[in-house]
């Protein structure tokens, strides 16, 4: 049946329809296409936006923005401070082109080795109880905002690299230069670690999506099983690998009763140029495969026994055969005892007689080297949430979830952090709020309709835009927007007439970009999930596209989209420069005038996460013990979610969604 | 049978290889398309083949093998042999699959997978080989064909290339890829590119050049998952031709559906009925005078 014309021949049962949906096909296309319109034009806007804005300095400065004269901070300053003259626009780039490439680079490189030996170790290699654990860790782990990466490094790794910087050295540079261990490789280095688990997720996932297929053909032919990750699963993940950071928006895939075929699937892979898609998923892929797949099949792709010969023309007298032979298996039985007697005894587990010998000595490194990371990962991991464990059971008293926070310097004076915790909750639950309706309504238009191609395809890459943006991007975005005159009664206006640009209610449209991509994506993918047929099901009971959408596929969705949620309050919660940058970063929550909500809404505030921020040696307090208390409530927030991330992907199955957040 | 030379005779036929190879395919009438009607055609005249020697290479001991102690496989105790096509039939969900895995320990891979009963190959017990040795003797074709998203010639060379210890060049590997192809009937229809990605082949081509792949490696059983029952008819008949030709080379086991398949290209049948082994024999004896009731019915079944 054509899922485009359910109604061609029905008419008036479709009549029918209509008089009890409110919603006609025409009018939900034209909603949902608006929607996604409207989505589309506020990336775009953005871009075009930012990029008139930036204009000026690059022309100003020719090819010499790439070099390194002029005042950064300079520019940053008349950015930030709205209504004054002139901005000057001598800018050189170069140092902080240079920053991004040392700091990234590094990091990048030594996290993808790194990654990729840890992925291949948890997939492959581990044992089976380290497994377990490790797994899980790993999906939180890449889920610890940064902030708290920052806080450990800043506080635990920089002395540590200060004190191993003999006095000598200190002196001999006469403390012209001040030689705290706060450095390009620290930087580098704890980049690394606050990236390895994410990649290792992400990696990991993609082996494992690998087609059983391809590695049990490559074992069977006698390939020992380095060599089989190497040549087989490696290969096959490797754009995946490369293009770690898209993971999670899995571009338009065939929906419904083919995305399992095999044949199909391995087709599908086998596009050069296709990547394959990963998702980062919660669930060992075991539990998962044997939930979902029908019964009989091995593998996703498989469709078990029973379709597979369904697919095959019919040979009625196969049923009839097996129904007599089980008749007749009773009276045989008594007539051959012998047949039934061997009762099997608990058989046991063969184990593989694995034989390092036969490797080539490169492949015995390699292992080497696996296991070497797999236990690094697991020796990091336990370090990082033990120690945040110990401190902030050791600062976190009770009475600080209650009390306001005081400018104090002092301490003991300090007061509590009530408000960060309330800002964290607004910002979350106002975001979402806001990126839910938009993502959902987009990634139905995405998947039921996706008419005109061009524009899906213009849909799909402005979310994927927006998922690759760096939030402190996003943040720049936001202000520039924000501080449009026009846009002033979002924030105050101060005397002069310069918009401030910072509230609550910027900060979470800005945020709710962050949550939007994973909201899509999430979504996208349990709409997929839903086989063709469920949806001719409900056409051919004579209800309208848009009836099905509402009553049949929106429920299904369901748990998809509380992932999606989940997962984007987790990366709201955990961002740091959008809420330095646009919430105006006020200690305490500050409405703006007498107007209750309004007020609240267009003023000011703080959250957990630049709490920290501030209360770290990189901000202005100092105050390393509120700090690691924040920290810590900030660290349950997340371990929260990602276990309610964890519940909705392994309760529901309609739902194959990720537990990967940042 | 049983008198003849026991291993370590490994492969008999060494040197004829190259004449079997590029044999153009059998053209007698028999072979033509099968009336849908009857469901017996090709198959009811099995072509009468010249006797090769068997020898037992494999046999199995009251084999059990469970998934998280749920048994699929109860107690098999079968040979293979050498010269003979052994083919396993039975209904879905009988153990075949299961059983056929087992014998490279294939099994292995799936976690809840667990075994008892012992596996020997030329007398020697399974376990106490090193693993990878042993899939390089005993090699595997699955019932999707699976070849690696490379090209033709990476893919029948891709056993050679990381079995040993040291990589051999492509000029080494040239004249093993080229037999391998013949062998499997594939090299006149690749020969022209072999750098061809071999998942744009055709299903027929592909599940011959996983054929080819495994081959290349010299394996000396050949384990065949339903190796056609995605494939067209024309291919089935190819792949079909290529099995009776191989089994004097290599001890071949083939898992199948299809009874007239079974019928057409086996020596031996074992019928395998909710992981019993109900009956084994010559195929002959198995589809004509079966001694089991169960077998009969299954046979009878599908021969009218
Ligand atoms: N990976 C697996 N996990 C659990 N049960 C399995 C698995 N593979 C097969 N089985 C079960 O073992 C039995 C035999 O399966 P199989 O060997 O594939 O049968 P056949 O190939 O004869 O159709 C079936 O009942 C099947 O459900
Ligand atoms: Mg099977």
């Amino acid at each position: 049946m054509a899922a485009g014309a359910p109604t061609a021949t029905g008419r008036p049962l479709a009549a029918l329809a209509r008089l009890r949906e409110p919603w006609s096909d025409r009018r939900a296309e034209l909603v949902l296409g608006a929607v996604a319109c409207f989505v589309l034009a506020l990336i775009a806007g953005m871009i075009v936006f930012v990029f008139s804005k930036a204009w000026p300095s690059f022309s100003e400065n020719g090819l010499s923005w790439f070099g390194d004269t002029g005042n950064v901070n300079q520019q940053l300053d008349t950015i930030q401070q709205p209504g004054t003259a002139e901005p000057v626009y001598t800018f050189g780039a170069f140092d902080l082109i240079w920053g991004t490439v040392l700091t990234t680079g590094g990091a990048v490189l030594f996290g993808i080795v790194f990654s990729t030996l840890a992925a291949v170790f948890l997939v492959e290699f581990a044992p089976e109880s380290i497994r377990r654990v490790l797994t899980p860790t790993v999906s939180l782990l890449a889920a610890v905002p940064s902030v708290i990466y920052g806080l450990i490094g800043i506080l635990v790794l920089a002395p540590f690299i200060g004190k191993m910087i003999s006095q000598e050295r200190k002196e001999s540079v006469g403390g012209i230069v001040s030689l705290t261990g706060e450095n390009w490789l620290l930087a580098t280095f704890v980049l690394a670690i606050m990236i390895i688990p994410i990649m290792t997720a992400i990696i990991a996932q993609a082996l494992r999506q690998v087609p059983r297929g391809w590695t049990e053909g490559a074992a069977a032919l006698g390939v020992n099983r380095w060599r089989v990750m190497w040549t087989v699963s490696i290969r096959t993940a490797r754009p995946a690998i490369i293009a770690g950071r898209r993971a999670g928006h899995r571009p338009r895939a065939r929906r419904g009763h083919h995305a399992r075929d095999g044949v199909r699937r391995l087709g599908v892979r086998a596009e050069p140029g296709r990547r394959p898609h990963v998702l980062p998923r919660a669930d060992p892929p075991a539990r998962r495969d044997h939930r979902l797949l029908p019964r009989g099949a091995r593998e996703p792709g498989d469709r078990g026994d029973a379709l597979q010969h369904r697919r095959r023309p019919p040979r009625l007298r196969h049923g009839a055969v097996h129904r007599r032979v089980r008749r007749q298996a009773a009276d045989e039985e008594v007539r051959n005892p012998h047949l039934m007697a061997t009762v099997p005894k608990a058989p046991k587990r063969t184990g593989a007689v694995e034989s390092l010998s036969t490797w080539r000595w490169t492949d015995r490194i390699a292992l080497g080297l696996c296991w070497a990371c797999g236990i690094a990962l697991c020796l990091t991991a336990a370090a990082i949430l033990l120690y945040m464990a110990f401190r902030g059971l050791q600062y976190l008293r009770p009475e600080l979830l209650f009390e306001r926070p005081t400018g104090a310097v002092d301490q003991t004076q300090s007061g509590g952090i009530l408000d960060p915790i309330l800002g964290t909750m607004l910002l979350t639950v106002l975001g979402t709020a806001i990126a839910i309706p938009l993502g959902v309504c987009v990634a139905l238009w995405l998947v039921e309709y996706g008419r005109p191609a061009g524009l899906a395809r213009a849909v799909e890459s402005g979310v994927e835009i927006v998922a690759g943006t760096p939030s402190i991007v996003l943040a720049i975005f936001g202000l520039i927007i924000f501080q449009q005159s026009w846009l002033g009664w979002l924030s105050f206006t101060a005397e002069g007439g310069g918009v401030f640009g910072r509230s609550l209610v910027n900060a979470s449209i800005m945020m709710s970009f962050i949550a939007l991509p994973l909201v899509v994506g999430a979504t996208r993918e349990g709409l997929n999930q839903i086989p063709g047929h469920v949806r001719e099901a409900s056409y051919a009971l004579g209800k309208t596209k848009a009836a099905t959408i509402r009553r049949v596929l929106l429920p299904a969705v369901r748990p998809s989209i509380a992932t999606g949620t989940a997962l984007g309050m987790g990366r709201i919660a955990g961002d740091t420069a959008i809420v330095i940058i646009l919430l105006g970063n006020t200690l305490l929550i500050e409405p703006q005038g007498d107007t209750p909500v309004l007020g609240l809404l267009t003023g000011t505030g703080s959250t957990l996460t630049s709490y920290v921020y501030e209360n770290s040696p990189a901000g202005e307090g100092g105050a390393y013990e509120k700090a690691y208390a924040a920290a810590f409530v900030l660290l349950l927030v997340v371990l929260a979610l990602n276990f309610a991330v964890a519940r909705i992907v392994g309760g529901g199955t309609t739902s194959r969604s990720t537990l990967w957040n940042r | 049978m049983e008198s003849m030379t026991p291993p370590p005779v490994r492969r008999i036929a060494a040197d004829r290889r190259a004449t079997i190879a590029p044999q153009p395919l059998p053209t007698n009438g028999s072979h033509a398309q099968a009336p849908p009607a009857g469901p017996v055609t090709r198959g009811s005249s099995r072509p009468e083949r010249q006797r090769v020697p068997a020898i037992e290479r494999m046999r199995t001991e009251q084999l059990v093998l469970a998934y998280g102690g749920k048994p699929a496989v109860k107690g098999v105790s079968l040979p293979v042999r050498q010269g003979e096509v052994l083919a396993l039939i039975g209904p879905s969900g009988c153990g075949k699959t299961t059983l056929l895995r087992s014998l490279n320990r294939l099994t292995e891979l799936t976690p809840t997978a667990t075994r008892d009963g012992k596996i020997f190959l030329d007398g020697q017990d399974i376990d106490e080989l090193e693993v990878t040795q042993l899939r390089r003797r005993i090699s595997m074709v699955f019932q999707q064909p699976n070849p690696f998203p490379m090209s033709v010639f990476d893919n029948v060379a891709y056993a050679l290339r990381e079995q040993g210890k040291k990589r051999p060049g492509k000029r080494e590997l040239m004249p093993h890829v080229e037999e391998a192809l013949r062998r499997a009937g594939l090299w006149d229809e690749v020969s022209a590119d072999l750098s061809h990605p071999a998942l744009r082949l055709s299903g027929g081509q592909q599940q011959r050049l996983c054929i080819a792949r495994a081959l290349a490696a010299r394996p000396e059983v050949l384990l065949l998952d339903e190796p056609c029952s995605a494939l067209d008819p024309k291919s089935t008949e190819i792949i079909e031709d290529l099995i009776v030709r191989l089994r004097e080379e290599v001890a071949v086991v083939i898992v199948t559906h299809n009874l007239q398949q079974a019928y057409r290209v086996a020596d031996h049948v074992a019928f395998m009925y909710l992981g019993d082994l109900v009956e084994y024999g010559p195929t002959e004896q198995v589809f004509h005078a079966p001694t089991q009731h169960r077998t009969r019915e299954y046979v009878g079944g599908a021969f009218g």
